[in-house]
């Protein structure tokens, strides 16, 4: 029973990325233009007219520590002072508070610890529990926040990897034989301070020059916006893998291989959930794909996987609901293609693919409300944002769509399933 | 005597008010070929839609392998394999994948999937290029594709619609020595199509349909007795015949004109001529006794100035039955 519609869907999966043409477009597609409209709106501050004004960002430093105060004077350096506005805070909820007023576009609050985490035990030379920085953003704002979230990830990631060439210099000691053993945890403590012990320490002073260049370069600039354009041109692109993939509902019984698997001891039923699980799977592969490539090639930072991964199905399951819808609406493969990419875009637009919309009108906020894009976008910014709990809203969402709009397509469906199943 | 796997009676099928197929009954014996043989729009591929359960029936019932249409459909399914008239495959999938596909929704997997696969694609000739893509195929290599994905079950009746269809001499051929392959190996086969040639060719017994009726039905020896001790001469002509016959002068008695269903009146009152036909660029012209007709039949056609390259004296076949049943050739 279920073997012949795994058996079908997996052969539709096949016909999809069969096709190199298509793979191109659905999956190095969205990639090359996230790439390309992060670049072109990333000149953020920039003196190319589509200045947007400066992000505002509390700070609350709980920790004080070396490396605590680093990050502080990376956020107040001349370099990203076009790009934020940092103001530091003391307490950690009223800065929370400020955020979901929307006052600012995120807050970073370095919990207490913060500093020591970084530094590796004296003695074994292992690392301490990460102690992370907290970036509470607001969903709001979503290019704001992600680029505030990417330049404290940018920034941690910095550290740690000069954490580590630390530590590699002390096994290294230590195997080759150069420092006794008693000795170690004393060059341990010098070659930490002598990295982080002091911000006026000439090593720390360099690092942090590196910082603020990666961080005002790539961290600043395309990066971030990436963060925002990777998941809107996937979703863009969800759309249109399963308009293609709701095409071949109409294709194929023109094309005779429906009526074939009729003629084979096939259910009508299981035909159908074959096709329906096939254009799902296919949007749901390409999504994935797109993940991990973002994740892969760019470093970007999608969030919990599996909370990822649940955002995935919720999204493409909603959007084959409009797949089918659009299949049950056309009257032939031709008019799937020129409806779907009509609903693609439109989509596209009201989703806030290309920009985000919700802040300029209203009304087509609301009307936003009715695409996958929208709903999944809100979900990855979130997720990006490390608020998980923020997800579980265009979940549900997606989920409540998917279940109503496949019970309006199979009504269609069902009053011409004469016509759809036969030559 | 053999017993039927295939029975139908009184098959009818209506789309809208138009009656496509207007009650057939016929049945197939185990182990034969069976043709139906018959022009375009005659209802054939109706026909095999309706006993392979892909359309319900209007009225009349059918009985396949013991199981009963309507009614126990799924049954009816897993006994026949069916090989459409228009090719029903995936281009972009390796014939291979193609073949793995049709395969499983006949509830074959694994081992025995990967063998039978091999088995058909030789069987088909084309094993060397199993990898390759369907829609790098020529017509007649889809078409080859296309009987394997329904032999692959090994059905006890498979149904081919047309599998001959606008294909190259060498492919038809293969196709045509395998569907006796098939039946010598066991497999019963109902067979259509237009050709008369693969008809007689093929076929254990023949139908004839024309207009969603069966005109007639038994092995050829039985059919063209049906047109008597008839023979044919067939005028092969330069031109096609509508065009030839409208450049020439023709007698009061028997004018040069081709009628809509093809039926010529040149040769009308000549002795022994019972009539005269257009197909192609030839006219078939039945007769009592072809050495006596010859040479009034040749001599009409130089008076009119109708410029006969050669005539094939003919023995009855299927196509002077169905001329004779008709009065229409078999491809107007
Ligand atoms: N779904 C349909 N709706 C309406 N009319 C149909 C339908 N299918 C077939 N017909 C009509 O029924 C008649 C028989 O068609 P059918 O396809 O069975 O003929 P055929 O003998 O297979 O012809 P061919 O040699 O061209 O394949 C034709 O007049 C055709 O137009
Ligand atoms: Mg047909």
């Amino acid at each position: 029973m279920m073997n012949k519609i795994l058996t079908i869907m997996w052969k539709d999966v096949r016909v999809l990325f069969g096709d190199w043409a298509t793979v191109a477009l659905i999956i190095a597609g969205p990639l090359v233009l996230a790439l390309g409209l992060g670049l072109v709106t990333g000149g953020f501050g920039a003196d190319d007219g589509l200045a947007i004004s400066r992000i505002p960002v509390l700070v609350v430093d709980q920790d004080g520590g070396p490396i605590a105060t680093a990050l502080r004077d990376v956020l107040t350096s001349d370099d990203l002072s076009d790009l934020l506005a940092p103001e530091a805070l003391a307490d950690a909820d009223a800065a929370r508070a400020r955020v979901a007023d929307g006052e600012a576009a995120a807050a970073i609050i370095i919990p207490p610890g913060f500093s020591d985490s970084f530094l590796p035990d004296a003695m074994t030379g292992d690392m301490p529990a990460a102690v992370a920085a907290q970036v509470v953003a607001d969903p709001g704002a979503p290019i704001g926040a992600a680029v505030v979230r990417g330049i404290v990830e940018e920034f941690t990631a910095r550290v740690a990897t000069s954490v580590a060439g630390v530590r590699l210099g002390l096994t290294q000691l230590a195997t080759s034989g150069a420092v006794p053993p008693s000795e170690l945890a004393a060059v341990g403590q010098q070659l930490g301070e002598g990295a982080f012990g002091d911000t006026t320490n000439a090593a720390a002073a360099s690092l942090i020059r590196i910082d603020r260049q990666s961080v005002t370069t790539t961290g600043g600039d395309d990066f971030n916006a990436l963060a925002y354009f990777a998941p809107s041109m996937a979703l863009l692109f969800l759309m249109y893998a399963v308009t293609l993939g709701a095409r071949t509902l109409l294709a194929e019984r023109r094309e005779g291989t429906l009526p074939r698997m009729l003629a084979a001891p096939v259910s009508a039923g299981q035909v159908l959930g074959g096709k329906v699980g096939g254009i799902f799977l296919g949007g749901f592969m390409q999504l994935s794909a797109l993940i991990l490539l973002t994740t892969l090639l760019f470093q970007l930072n999608w969030g919990n996987p599996l909370i990822v991964l649940l955002l995935v199905v919720a999204a493409a399951l909603a959007a084959t609901g409009w797949g089918l819808l659009i299949a049950a609406a056309a009257a032939n493969a031709g008019q799937v293609t020129s409806l779907g990419m009509a609903v693609t875009l439109l989509f596209g637009i009201l989703g806030g693919s290309f920009v985000p919309l919700e802040n300029a009108w209203p009304a087509l906020d609301a009307l936003s409300r009715i695409t996958p894009n929208r709903w999944a976008l809100d979900g990855f910014t979130a997720l990006a944002s490390g608020e998980t709990a923020a997800v579980l809203m265009p979940v549900a969402a997606l989920l409540v769509m998917a279940v109503v709009l496949f019970a309006v397509a199979a009504l269609i469906f069902r009053r011409r399933q004469g016509a759809l199943l036969t030559a | 005597m053999t017993p039927p796997i295939l029975t139908a009676k009184d098959l009818r099928k209506k789309f809208g008010d138009f009656e496509a197929v207007k009650g057939i009954s016929f049945s197939v014996l185990r182990g034969e070929i069976f043709s139906l043989l018959g022009p375009n729009g005659a209802g054939k591929t109706t026909t095999i839609n309706m006993l392979s359960c892909l359309l319900p029936p209007t009225s009349g019932t059918a009985e396949i392998a013991g199981h009963a249409i309507p009614g126990d459909t799924l049954a009816v399914r897993r006994a026949i394999g069916v090989v459409p008239q228009e090719i029903a495959l995936y281009d972009s999938l390796s014939a291979r994948q193609n073949l793995e596909f049709w395969g499983r929704l006949y509830d074959m997997r694994g081992q025995e999937l990967t063998q039978r696969i091999d088995e058909v694609l030789d069987q088909v000739g084309l094993a060397d290029r199993a990898k390759d893509k369907v829609k790098t195929f020529s017509g007649g290599m889809k078409r080859r594709i296309n009987i394997a994905a329904g032999l692959l079950h090994k059905p006890q009746l498979l149904f081919m619609d047309e599998p001959t269809v606008g294909i190259d001499p060498q492919s038809r051929r293969r196709i045509l020595d395998m569907v006796r392959e098939l039946r010598d190996g066991g497999m019963t086969v109902l067979y259509t199509t237009h050709y008369m040639e693969e008809a007689e060719e093929l076929s254990d017994r023949v139908g004839i349909i024309d207009q969603g009726r069966l005109i007639a039905l038994g092995t050829q020896a039985e059919l063209t007795r049906v047109v008597g001790e008839q023979e044919t001469l067939r005028l092969h002509l330069a031109e096609e015949a509508g065009v030839a016959l409208a450049g020439v002068n023709g007698t009061a008695g028997a004018p040069a004109t081709m009628s809509a269903d093809g039926s010529v009146a040149l040769f009308s009152g000549l002795p022994g001529v019972l009539r005269a036909s257009a197909v192609d660029h030839q006219i078939v012209v039945n007769v009592a006794d072809a050495g006596a007709a010859l040479p009034a039949v040749v001599g009409r056609a130089n008076t009119a100035g109708l410029h006969v390259r050669s005539v094939d004296i003919e023995q009855p076949n299927l196509e002077a039955v169905f001329l004779h049943l008709t009065g229409r050739g078999l491809r107007d």
